[in-house]
């Protein structure tokens, strides 16, 4: 068995965070370089890039350092390729970056991405995407397997976040999140939910697929304000359309909250962000609910990053406070959409334990040499990269924004290293005052079209 | 740790009372403690240099630039020493832009600046009236109450902008940049080192705190103690100034830039010419590591695919040669996301086309649209144009410089360009070397834009009711 097939066989077991052999980093290394042989010549930005940083083999998980993409890379094409409808050109882009070639893609009659992405899938490429605050979106692309794959893990992940907690169709769920749609976790979300909830109890905050051409349109118009080609009327009737857009969001959410409110002795799950749920708890204490009230068998999923959203220093422990559940009943997860699954947070350790399948590569703040944790006692802090070795459409080395402090000494429970916080290093950087007179045209857009 | 140098209104102060960490720097820096009160000047006092005649600030600026000779100056030597932990340009260069500094305060330089931002020198001295329509109107530029917030990319902004600030007689709070802590103070020592009573001497501060610190900056930023806060570029400067805007308290930005180049189809006349041309162009690429507003990022290129190949390759053997401002061989490299869609881009040949090396050289991608990113770190889109007219609506708001080659074909694209939004024509390979003193500034005049302009009217009857 391949050093690769037995992280995949990690897949059958109930729960890969705790059951990963012993010697897990050099079993991950040498994966690494079958995975490293096999990529470098599907993919030809990897068979570039090794070329020229002259390497021909893993030896170590240094020689990984030069050849780690970072996220942007899935967002690098040329935006005309898009605006013009070069559909051509994009599948060309993509080829650059996944080893599945992308042939026998019919391209007659695309009008927008979603058309796009809805020809690959049929063609065997099931991309995700994500549209960032620049307005162009991330294209990631999966074949049919790293689909399966991706469930499973997924699944995985829910499971280790909750130890006591399973799935019977025995309850409401409501899950502030799109059913449906281009997000890498539309889907396994979906399977999930719809074995948690009771049969017509599952409420997802919108049953409209989340599409990625509204947000390219915003890129659009932003860079033809940019250019001054943008008149005012089109920009005031594009911000309109976001108000009202905006409107009919929060009279969903207002929907999903008096449902909550009525059934809110009863036991429930929701599926949230930290942000959403925060705006969750304020509602609730206006409609007058008081700290507590909750089922205390209630389970809440939690997740994602705070970035950009104003929130006070204890929203965490307000949430908390709110619904009163036991500690054991409030999932959360480390993760990014680059990766597959989820690494879950783990209560009696205050950590997040990295799934066996993903190999973290904690390197200086400028992301070019990995730092040996041995040297400062087995915790490291630095600069989150990793390589995804359940990945086979993409090459999965990635290098993140993120600022973790990683504990890499074993543990009797886990045989991966658990993360023990994280920040986001543009967070940190806010008021560096290294000033420059250099700018671009991005400094000069404003409002709800702005990067 | 290095200890950086404060200076309030003729004393230097130096002490290790707060200490600083940043990226710009590669090791510790620490300053002497901010007493906010010594950064002001009272409103009901008059500013130390508003009687003196404005002819003997620009002598005493005179003896000031005499005086900056480089060798000769130990301030300005100590500084360039120093900078290397600071600033991101190579010793050479730094040191050729020390050396440029005397000329800045030359005689004439500084008069031309004067005199075209004001139009007569008078006004600086008293109440001129010279409006036609109103004779008995009489106007004086009063002097202002400014804050610089300095940038460190580029070492002509501290001496400019004292120059500047010296004509206007205002006094003048500056604020230092962490990646130039000292450019500023080196020439503000030496100013005390001629006279530390002189009121142009006492009318300047320069101290060091970190940018967007609330504690200082919304404690002075106020109207009651300053007039016009002075931005340099920055965006994230130019956010935290808006915070204290208000009435009586206004915001002069010169805004953060992008600069282009054209090149005509007359660049292909022969090899020679192209090579030419090319090194022209670099020149105005690689001066101050690229990381300057007039630094160029784009060429547009009128000419088919094979020209603009032949000019992409000899520009990337120009941009590895060394020009006064700029390092020929230097571990520049773009930013790791852009180097990414290099890399794509080189798989996408031929829409386009990357030349160079990752090794400091310099690179140049070739597109038939602008890429999406900013080039820096030596790197230049090439953008094929059918013609230099259709390039022009490539330049928005944001563009400051373009330099055009052939020299001639300015006069023809110029209006179009200024409509748009550019600031600065010039010839190409030119962007560097334009040299100081009465020119605009970021469309507009800033020793203009600095003073107060007071009119004070009425007949001389001087009658008085009985």
């Amino acid at each position: 068995m391949s050093a690769l097939q037995e992280i995949f066989s990690l897949l059958d077991v109930a729960d890969p965070y705790r059951a990963a052999p012993a010697g897990l980093r050099d079993l991950q290394l040498e994966a690494l370089r079958e995975r490293f042989a096999e990529k470098r010549r599907q993919i030809p930005i990897l068979a570039r890039r090794a070329k020229e940083t002259g390497i021909e083999e893993i030896r170590s998980l240094d020689d990984v350092v030069p050849l780690l993409f970072t996220h942007t890379n899935y967002k690098s094409y040329p935006e005309s390729f898009v605006d013009k409808g070069q559909w051509a050109n994009m599948n060309l882009w993509l080829q650059t970056l996944c080893s599945p070639p992308v042939r026998n893609v019919r391209l007659d009659g695309v009008r927008d991405a979603d058309d796009w992405l809805a020809r690959l899938a049929e063609a065997g490429h099931h991309l995700f995407a994500s549209s960032g605050t620049s307005g162009k979106c991330s294209f990631l692309n999966q074949t049919s397997k790293d689909l399966d794959v991706a469930d499973r893990a997924y699944q995985l992940s829910f499971d280790a976040q909750n130890q006591t907690f399973r799935a019977a169709n025995d309850r409401p769920a409501f899950v502030f999140f799109p059913e449906h749609g281009v997000h890498r976790l539309c889907r396994p979300n979906a399977h999930f939910w719809h074995r948690i909830a009771a049969p017509g109890q599952l409420h997802f905050l919108s049953s409209e697929p989340l599409r990625a051409s509204p947000g390219i349109r915003a890129g659009q118009l932003r860079r033809a304000l940019a250019a001054g080609t943008a008149l005012p009327d089109t920009i005031a009737a594009f911000e309109a359309d976001n108000r009202a857009r905006q409107r009919l969001m929060s009279a969903a959410m207002d929907d999903m909250i008096d449902r909550i409110y009525e059934l809110r002795h009863e036991r429930m799950v929701f599926g949230v962000m930290w942000p959403t749920a925060y705006q969750l708890v304020q509602a609730l204490r206006t409609r007058g609910v008081k700290d507590g009230e909750f089922h205390p068998e209630t389970v809440l999923f939690l997740g994602g990053g705070v970035k950009g959203v104003q929130l006070p220093d204890d929203f965490r422990e307000q949430i908390r406070k709110f619904f009163g559940v036991s500690p054991r009943n409030y999932s959360n997860s480390y993760g990014m959409v680059e990766m597959t699954g989820l690494n879950p947070f783990i209560h009696h350790r205050q950590a997040y334990a990295m799934a066996p399948w993903i190999v973290p590569l904690i390197l200086d703040k400028s992301g070019e040499k990995l730092l040996d944790p041995q040297a400062t006692g087995g915790v490291v802090e630095g600069r989150m990269a990793l390589f995804d070795l359940l990945t086979d459409a993409r090459w999965g080395g990635l290098i993140s924004g993120d600022r973790v402090e990683v504990d890499f000494r074993p543990t009797d429970e886990f045989s991966g290293p658990l993360v023990l916080s994280i920040a986001r290093y543009a967070d940190l950087e806010e008021g560096e005052d290294k000033l420059t007179c250099a700018g671009t045209i991005d400094s000069y857009v404003r409002g709800s079209i702005a990067a | 740790m290095i200890l950086i140098p404060h200076f309030t209104r003729g004393e230097i102060r130096i002490a290790a009372d707060v200490e600083h960490r940043s990226r710009s720097q590669s090791s510790k820096v620490a300053t002497p403690r901010i007493i906010l009160d010594e950064l002001v000047w009272p409103r009901h006092e008059p500013v130390p240099a508003l009687d003196l005649p404005v002819l003997e600030v620009i002598d005493f600026l005179a003896e000031l630039g005499q005086r900056l000779a480089f060798d000769r100056n130990e301030h300005l030597q100590e500084a360039l020493e120093h900078m290397a932990q600071f600033s991101t340009l190579d010793s050479r260069i730094l040191e050729n832009c020390y050396r440029d500094i005397a000329s800045l305060f030359d005689r004439r330089a500084v008069i031309a600046e004067a005199e075209q931002s004001l139009g007569t020198l008078d006004v600086l001295d008293g109440w001129v009236a010279k409006n036609p329509l109103y004779p008995q109107c009489r106007i004086r530029a009063i002097p202002p109450r400014l804050v610089h917030v300095l940038a460190g990319n580029a070492p002509i902004v501290p001496p400019i902008s004292i120059v500047r600030g010296a004509i206007s007689k205002g006094v003048h709070l500056l604020k230092l940049p962490s990646n130039d802590m000292w450019t500023a103070t080196a020439i503000l020592r030496t100013m005390a080192d001629i006279d530390p009573r002189h009121p142009t001497t006492r009318s300047f501060a320069a101290v060091y705190w970190k940018g967007g610190d609330a504690a200082i900056e919304s404690a002075l930023y106020r109207s009651q103690y300053f007039d016009k806060i002075v931005v340099w570029g920055g965006e994230a400067a130019v956010r935290h100034v808006l915070k204290y805007v208000g009435p009586g308290l206004e915001m002069l930005s010169f805004d953060p830039k992008v600069s282009i180049s054209m090149i005509g189809c007359e660049a292909f006349a022969s090899n020679a010419i192209t090579v030419e041309v090319a090194r022209r162009a670099a020149a105005d690429v690689i001066g101050l590591n690229q990381d300057a507003c007039s630094a160029s990022r784009f060429h547009y290129v009128e000419g088919s695919v094979e020209q603009a190949d032949a000019y992409c390759e000899k520009l990337v053997d120009a941009m590895g040669r060394d020009t006064r401002y700029g390092p020929g061989a230097s571990n520049l490299l773009p930013p790791r996301e852009v180097c990414e869609q290099l890399d794509m881009m080189h798989n996408l040949e031929p829409l386009f086309r990357l030349f160079g090396r990752y090794d400091g050289r310099g690179l140049v991608i070739r597109s038939e649209e602008p890429v999406s990113f900013s080039p820096s770190g030596k790197l230049v889109n090439v953008v094929r144009v059918a013609s230099l007219e259709e390039a022009v609506h490539y330049s928005t708001v944001a563009t400051q410089t373009v330099g055009v080659y052939p020299p001639a074909r300015r006069l023809s694209l110029r209006n179009a360009l200024a409509s748009a939004g550019a600031q600065r024509i010039v010839a190409l390979g030119e962007v560097n070397s334009g040299g100081f003193g009465g020119k605009p500034h970021d469309a507009g005049w800033p020793v203009h834009r600095f003073v107060r302009w007071v009119s004070e009217e009425g007949d001389d009857s001087c009658e008085t009711l009985q």
